[in-house]
């Protein structure tokens, strides 16, 4: 158990300088730059380049790979270019909106999602089953933007039950603070859920197939005994696989829905620096991001041997 | 839209079964009254902790808490800002609370940014928003009124020898910076120095110049080279770079890295800014505004709101929703025309089309590679050009543009509104000619006799500005109907502005000017040789010989006369191909007063009060 958890924390290594290049390539692969952006729509060739070469942005760019591994390695995640202020103070302000949001997104997709899948499973084919597939569709298919949007219109504009922009956090007031992220979380959850819905739902009709389950009812299990007992533990690991890849879509899903609600995270960040191409911003939070993703799958991955003996041997 | 609101109950009851948790969550508080928007929410300030860091904190390390929270449990002073002192962080003075005031004081304004702030210095950027926050917080030394007058703001005299070739000028007494240090002349010098080094227009100016030095506390002298009419002009400059006087602190860090307070002598002190938030500013008690009336950029102003919230929405239907609950007050600059007949049925939201206030929308065309390095295409796209489907593309409806045959923007301008020299080019289209053709049919002739026909041409759309991407499509449609071959890239505009400093990228992009840009010919960089993407290369060499007898010209006719002479150049060489002058709206609720706005100003923040 130890020996697997090591080897895989160590692969965790390789991956991470991995997306580190990754990342660095592609944000310099797309075109533009912020020299550009920066100077604004009236300004000409002539003040693009002085300001291009002012921030460095003419220099060869493995010069400047080089430099923003150097800087990386001395723990110097860089600075906007617009602003001038760290990337460690940008994510500080942020990241407690982006937390909110991914944690209460990501909560109630599972407390919707499990019990719905569950119960889609074991009334298969039933009226209910029909209505969470129903459910299920929706949720994936109807575009968060749009989706948003409804809401907005009609509990913050109509009903007046929710403020339309910004974010207060718990640490000011936890009502406002529940009234500004209630309908961002719904819409996370809802999409988060319906994936979860699909897969449990799935995972455990596979089970149910499975002889042992027969042996169970044949020997005259209780239902539930059944489902808890047996289904379920057997149904989780994929249950689980895909909360680990929900918690990643939802930070990533955070871009859409923080710019909807006018939410200040991370997501809405990731947005704009891409917009402007303020790479020094652009490179490290995709790093961020792909950090935690490769952890949540470190975890998920573990879990596997908590739940399942098999996967150790 | 009927059968939508008959069905409106049923449609919001269905949404509510989906969200009785979160209603739950709320204890079921249905009372808007209880819903805090929150900008309305948010609790004064205390001013030692709200406002501590203008004169000496970088802005990494001024960013508070969020929007909506209260700063000083947002941030506690004592963590985030330790060597801060609050008593001298804030020099704003709050002894000058107890001046008379009447019931237009008081209350916060709350108005929209489409994007964020990038930058705190204006030296920095040409983008608008620094220049919106700038607004309400730094001064000019001149500023221009109404009719394109440059009148004195920060300036009480000036004087100017006989010759021409000696100005000499004089600050008013008594002006301080909000950081409580007095405002110099040594200021006035290096800050228009600092500000002509970035700027076009100060490059030009500072070559009639022979030396710029102060005289006195107060005083400074320009010695010229030569005689020009634009000294004021430069220091009243809008568009491009924005001449704001600055203290030390700013002026003294070099406009490449940018300075990271924002400091001035205007009627709003900076207070806070969360990045990609909001930027709150806040009335700074010891402002001595002119006596002149209010009047564009220029005359005296009064900061009735105790405070400005400038908060980022980037998202336009947040925006639009935001204003109609009260989170926001004002929405500044482009209302998309499909809301504006919606907004305006709400009782409590005023709508304004401001067409005084003239952009110049076009297509730009690139006059160094490909086909339009031939003048006789560039006419001939022109000539074929719809004008009338590229505004309706760019900006909506009839209310929003008019068509506009001169080279400058009409409208009120004293270098626009005539059509000379426009007659068989601009909007000519299905106009026949005396040579019994229509514009289309003259068009396709020239390009068919230069054996144009099935050339590609590179159009590009930058999909993410719906205002230049319309304009794209007739574009494309327009030169298809010439017979080119279209190769249309859609792309973002941070890769369009990357892609048309390639001249092999591009053939015609899509833009808009505005401001001083539009009414001025010497500060529209797209009619100076190799100055702008277009790289207009003046061929006959008369635009530039015009250019430099405008900037010496000294009167009124001399100048409207050489106007005249370039609108000819300009129809002949078609630099670019103007669609006509574009209008911008604001909306804002309408218990807010004293709304003015011209010429690409932004919303005045100071002199609007709320209604009690």
């Amino acid at each position: 158990m130890t020996a697997y958890i090591i080897k895989r924390v160590l692969a965790v290594i390789p991956i991470l300088i991995f997306v580190g290049v990754v990342t660095f390539s592609l944000v310099h692969i797309a075109p533009g730059d912020a020299a550009n952006i920066m100077a604004g729509d009236y300004a000409g060739p002539d003040d693009v380049k002085l300001i291009r070469k002012e921030l460095g942005l003419d220099k060869p760019v493995m010069q400047q790979f080089v430099e923003w591994v150097g800087r990386t390695i001395r723990g110097d995640l860089g600075s906007s270019i617009f602003s001038g202020i760290s990337v460690i103070d940008l994510v500080r302000t942020r990241i407690g909106a982006t937390l909110s949001l991914t944690i209460t997104g990501g909560i109630l997709a599972v407390l919707l999602g499990i019990p719905l899948g569950v119960i889609a499973a074991w009334k298969a084919g039933s009226f209910i089953d029909r209505f969470v597939q129903i459910w299920a569709a929706a949720g994936i298919s109807i575009p968060g933007f749009w989706l948003g949007f409804i809401m907005i219109w009609a509990f913050s504009v109509n009903l007046r039950w929710f403020p339309v922009i910004g974010y207060v956090p718990p640490t000011e007031s936890i009502t406002d603070w529940i009234r500004h992220i209630t309908l961002p979380t719904i819409l996370l959850g809802i999409n988060g859920s319906a994936i979860i819905v699909r897969m449990t739902r799935a995972a455990l009709l596979e089970v149910f197939r499975e002889d042992y389950i027969r042996t169970a009812r044949s020997k005259g299990l209780a239902e539930s005994a059944i489902l808890f007992r047996h289904a379920l533990r057997s149904g989780a690991i994929p249950i689980i696989t895909v909360i680990g890849f929900l918690a990643a879509a939802l930070i990533t899903g955070t871009v859409v829905t923080e710019t909807v609600f006018t939410i200040p995270g991370l997501g809405r960040l990731v947005a704009e620096t891409v917009q402007t191409r303020d790479f020094p911003i652009v490179q490290s939070l995709l790093m961020l991001l792909a950090t935690v993703y490769v952890f949540v799958n470190l975890i998920v991955d573990i879990s596997y041997v908590v739940l399942d003996p098999r996967v150790r041997l | 839209m009927n059968i939508f609101n008959r069905f409106k109950g049923a449609f919001i009851g269905a949404l509510l079964t989906g969200a009785l948790i979160a209603v739950a969550a709320c204890g079921g508080d249905g009372d808007p009254t209880q819903v805090a928007p929150a900008a309305t929410a948010m609790p004064a300030m205390p001013a030692a902790t709200a406002m501590p860091a203008a004169t000496a904190m970088p802005a990494a390390t001024a960013m508070a808490g969020q929007r909506a929270a209260p700063a000083a449990t947002a941030m506690p002073a004592a963590t985030a800002r330790p060597a801060m002192p609050a008593a001298t962080a804030r020099p704003v003075a709050t002894a000058m609370m107890e001046k008379p005031k009447d019931e237009r004081f008081g209350g916060q304004l709350t108005v929209t940014l489409g994007a964020a702030i990038s930058t705190l210095d204006v030296h920095r950027t040409t983008g608008t928003t620094a220049n919106t926050i700038a607004y309400a917080v730094q001064e000019f030394l001149f500023a221009y009124n109404e009719q394109l007058q440059a009148q004195p703001l920060l300036i009480e005299t000036w004087d100017t020898s006989a010759d021409g070739l000696t100005w000499t000028f004089k600050l008013r007494d008594g002006l301080t910076f909000h950081n409580g240090k007095s405002v110099t002349a040594e200021d006035a010098v290096q800050s228009w120095t600092r500000w002509a080094d970035r700027d076009n227009y100060g490059s030009l100016i500072f070559g009639f110049i022979d030396d710029i030095y102060t005289t006195g506390q107060l005083t400074f002298q320009i010695d010229m080279v030569e005689p020009t009419a634009l000294v004021l002009e430069g220091m009243a400059r809008i568009g491009g770079y924005y001449p704001y006087v600055m203290p030390p602190e700013m002026y003294a860090v070099p406009a490449a890295e940018g300075a990271t307070i924002l400091v001035g002598t205007g009627p709003y002190a900076f207070a806070e800014w969360v990045p990609g938030d909001h930027l709150l500013v806040e009335r700074f008690e010891d402002y001595k505004p002119v006596s002149s009336p209010f009047s564009f950029m220029s005359g005296e102003k009064v900061a009735y709101f105790d405070s400005v919230d400038y908060v980022v929405v980037p998202d336009t239907n947040a925006r639009i929703a935001a204003l109609r609950t009260g989170e926001i007050d004002v929405i500044d600059g482009e209302i998309p025309s499909d809301f504006v007949d919606t907004l305006a049925e709400d009782p409590n939201l005023t709508v304004e089309i401001f067409t005084n206030n003239a952009t110049r929308d076009g297509a730009w065309i690139d006059n160094v590679d490909g086909p339009f390095a031939d003048g006789a295409i560039r006419r001939a796209f022109a000539m074929a050009y719809p004008a009338e489907d590229a505004l309706r593309a760019a900006v909506g409806d009839e209310r929003f543009w008019d068509l506009c045959p001169s080279m400058m923007v009409c409208g009120g301008n004293k270098w626009g509104g005539f059509d000379d020299f426009s007659e068989d080019i601009y909007n000519a289209r299905d106009k026949t000619g005396s040579d019994g053709m229509t514009g289309l049919e003259r068009a396709k002739k020239i390009v068919a006799d230069a054996g144009l026909v099935g050339t590609d041409i590179i159009v590009l759309q930058a999909a993410d500005r719906p205002r230049f991407a319309g304009p794209a499509e007739i574009s494309r449609q327009t030169l298809e109907e010439l017979g080119f071959n279209v190769d249309f890239k859609v792309t973002d505009w941070a890769t369009q502005t990357n892609w048309r400093e390639k001249p092999e990228l591009w053939d015609v992009f899509h833009t808009a000017g505005g401001g001083a840009w539009g009414t001025n010919p010497l500060l529209n960089s797209s009619l100076a040789k190799n100055k702008y993407w277009n790289k207009y290369q003046d061929e006959s060499g008369r635009m530039t010989a015009l250019t430099q007898q405008l900037a010496r010209a000294t009167s009124a006719d001399e100048q409207l006369s050489i106007v005249k002479e370039m609108q000819e150049v300009f129809w002949n060489d078609v630099p670019y191909v103007s669609f006509g002058d574009t209008y911008g709206s604001s909306a804002y609720r309408s218990d807010i007063a004293g709304v003015k706005k011209f010429r690409g100003q932004p919303f005045n923040v100071f002199n609007s009060w709320r209604m009690q």
